[in-house]
């Protein structure tokens, strides 16, 4: 039987933009949906207050996101270590967590990847954030500071092309942000147990096999 | 004595409007601010919870840095004193 390490996997600092991140984004699809659709949907109070929530966890988001930045960019440095596929991630790590998900997982084997504070992400993780962290959250926050403030900004809303276009360009880019919050909640309880990956997003602390562990003694 | 009556009458008549007036702005009054409010007091609460073990772990880092100078029972029998 092996003997469980505690690993300090998430620091404060990560686990408040994620979970800032998480209330802001569920209430921006909230009100998006009656902002979208004002005349089928009736959650709010008015049209005004969903406007107004939606900006208000449209800026926590955008300054969460800015605290994720400075965080690992300038404190921590490992930006490219957490967060960029190596070569091997690419060639096998992909092919290797897929077939994980989706089918050794059903027949109870273990998750091939396991985290340290440098490596924290699988190959498919660390692919997906990719695209969502460098690309889908500045984009959707840049076009929805944009439709915020348009006068001071309307040369480069012009230059996208015009109100429409920045708009619907807004709109898809948080389809695909709100897709990827199923899967995110799917994916995070794969664990041992349902709340084996979501505990250590709000203490800090996960629980490894030490036998798994890199640095353990054996 | 019958001006006076009229008077209060209008007055009194006068005051009982202008509460139903009041009560009538207070519930036309906008509220979608409130959920706006309520959304930062939930992130306020996020960032306190999370810095809640920070800020027990530098309390007790200052709590060991001055100790009180006051000797428990034991030290005291320790030492002697009585």
């Amino acid at each position: 039987m092996s003997s469980k390490i505690k690993i300090y996997l998430q620091p404060t600092p990560v686990r408040i933009w994620h979970w800032l991140n998480a209330l802001g984004i569920i209430t921006l699809c909230v009100t998006a949906v009656q902002i979208r659709f004002p005349e089928h949907v009736h959650l709010f109070a008015n049209y005004k207050a969903a406007i107004l929530l939606h900006n208000a966890a449209g800026l926590v988001v955008t300054f969460s996101f800015t605290l994720w930045f400075i965080y690992y960019a300038l404190v921590r440095r490992n930006m490219v270590d957490v967060y960029i596929p190596s070569v091997d991630d690419i060639q096998n790590g992909l092919l290797r967590q897929a077939k994980f998900y989706m089918l050794t997982y059903f027949l109870g084997w273990a998750n091939p990847h396991h985290p340290t504070p440098d490596n924290k992400f699988n190959p498919m993780q660390k692919s997906a954030y990719l695209a969502i962290m460098f690309l889908l959250v500045p984009l959707v926050s840049l076009t929805g500071l944009l439709l915020t403030n348009l006068s001071p900004m309307r040369d480069l809303v012009l230059l996208v092309g015009g109100l429409k276009i920045l708009i619907a360009i807004h709109f898809l880019l948080a389809c695909s942000l709100c897709a990827f919050l199923f899967t995110h909640v799917y994916l995070a309880t794969l664990g041992k147990t349902p709340m084996a990956y979501i505990k250590p997003m709000w203490t800090g602390w996960e629980e490894e096999d030490e036998d798994h562990h890199p640095h353990s003694a054996s | 004595m019958k001006r006076t009556i009229t008077i209060i009458t209008v007055l009194v008549t006068q005051f009982a409007l202008a509460n139903e007036l009041m009560a009538a702005s207070s519930v036309r009054e906008d509220t979608s601010m409130f959920l706006v409010w309520m959304f930062l007091g939930m992130c306020a609460l996020i960032v306190i919870v999370q810095l809640m073990p920070a800020m027990f772990l530098i309390f007790g880092m200052l709590k060991s840095l001055f100790p009180s100078n006051k000797q428990s029972p034991v030290n005291l029998q320790a030492n002697g004193e009585k």
